[in-house]
């Protein structure tokens, strides 16, 4: 991920502090001092929420797939086709909550957001079952 | 590239839309909630025995736990927590429902026959 997406503040000029309602040590905070602007805060939220939905739409996905496709030629076709996607939706679900906690310890650290292997992931995932899928549909359903 | 202070704000930083937007986007998130426990319980009714049960007791605490992270979040929205940092127990509460769903969507797919 490339410098530009660092959340906030600059080496010569001080953010101006934030309003005390904000304060770093309220319960469950994570550890850092520096407050990061709340617009960077509620960014990083929805990011993790748009990730939480693939995870939804892919578990949702992998169970319509196991239950309401038509029987494939190969045996236990659509649990091939489908549990790999249940799968990848809880590993997406995990990996968006560690990268969100990443993303906010970085903002509070005043460091380059890290790099997410979130698309990596959900790519070759998408890729592999999609793999699948055409093989089963050459093979042909009964 | 930093942002700046909204000027005559005395410090405060302006959120501009950044609040409502993250809101409906927690109304989206719940919509595909719904539409999962909607897919995972359309056949729960066919179930029988542990297998059944356990199908229920897993979409209903996937369920719950989701509601309890988008309420706890709610809650911080309306007490003037700052919000990212207190966001964590809601979003982790938020992960564990979708995990849980996902378990239940194995146990279909491995073990329940359409």
């Amino acid at each position: 991920m490339s410098d530009d997406r660092a959340p906030s503040g600059s080496d010569d000029e001080d953010p101006v502090p934030p309003p005390s309602s904000r304060d770093s040590t309220s319960e469950g905070a994570l550890h850092g001092d520096h407050e990061p602007d709340v617009r960077f805060t509620y960014a990083n939220e929805r990011t993790f929420l748009a990730w939480n939905r693939t995870a939804l739409a892919l578990i949702a996905t992998g169970v319509v797939a196991t239950q309401l496709l038509p029987e494939f030629h190969v045996t236990d076709g659509r649990k091939i086709l489908g549990v790999p996607l249940i799968a990848l939706g809880a590993l997406v679900a995990i990996t968006s909550f560690r990268q969100w906690k990443a993303n906010e310890r970085a903002m509070r650290e005043q460091r380059p957001l890290p790099s997410s292997p979130m698309a990596a992931v959900l790519a070759v995932g998408i890729a592999l079952v999609s793999l699948i899928a055409v093989v089963l549909v050459i093979r042909g359903s009964k | 590239m930093p942002l700046d202070p909204v000027p005559g704000l005395d410090g405060e930083w302006d959120e501009g839309l950044a609040p409502e937007r993250t809101q409906l986007a927690w109304g989206r998130t719940g919509l595909a909630v719904v539409v999962a426990v909607g897919a995972l319980g359309r056949r729960v009714y066919t179930l029988q025995g542990t297998v059944g049960v356990a199908a229920l007791v897993l979409i209903a605490a996937g369920a719950l736990v989701w509601l309890g992270g988008m309420r706890e979040s709610r809650r911080l929205e309306l007490s003037m927590e700052p919000h990212g940092t207190t966001g964590r127990h809601a979003l982790g509460l938020v992960t564990a429902g979708t995990v849980i769903l996902g378990a239940g969507g194995l146990l279909f797919g491995l073990l329940v026959s359409p």
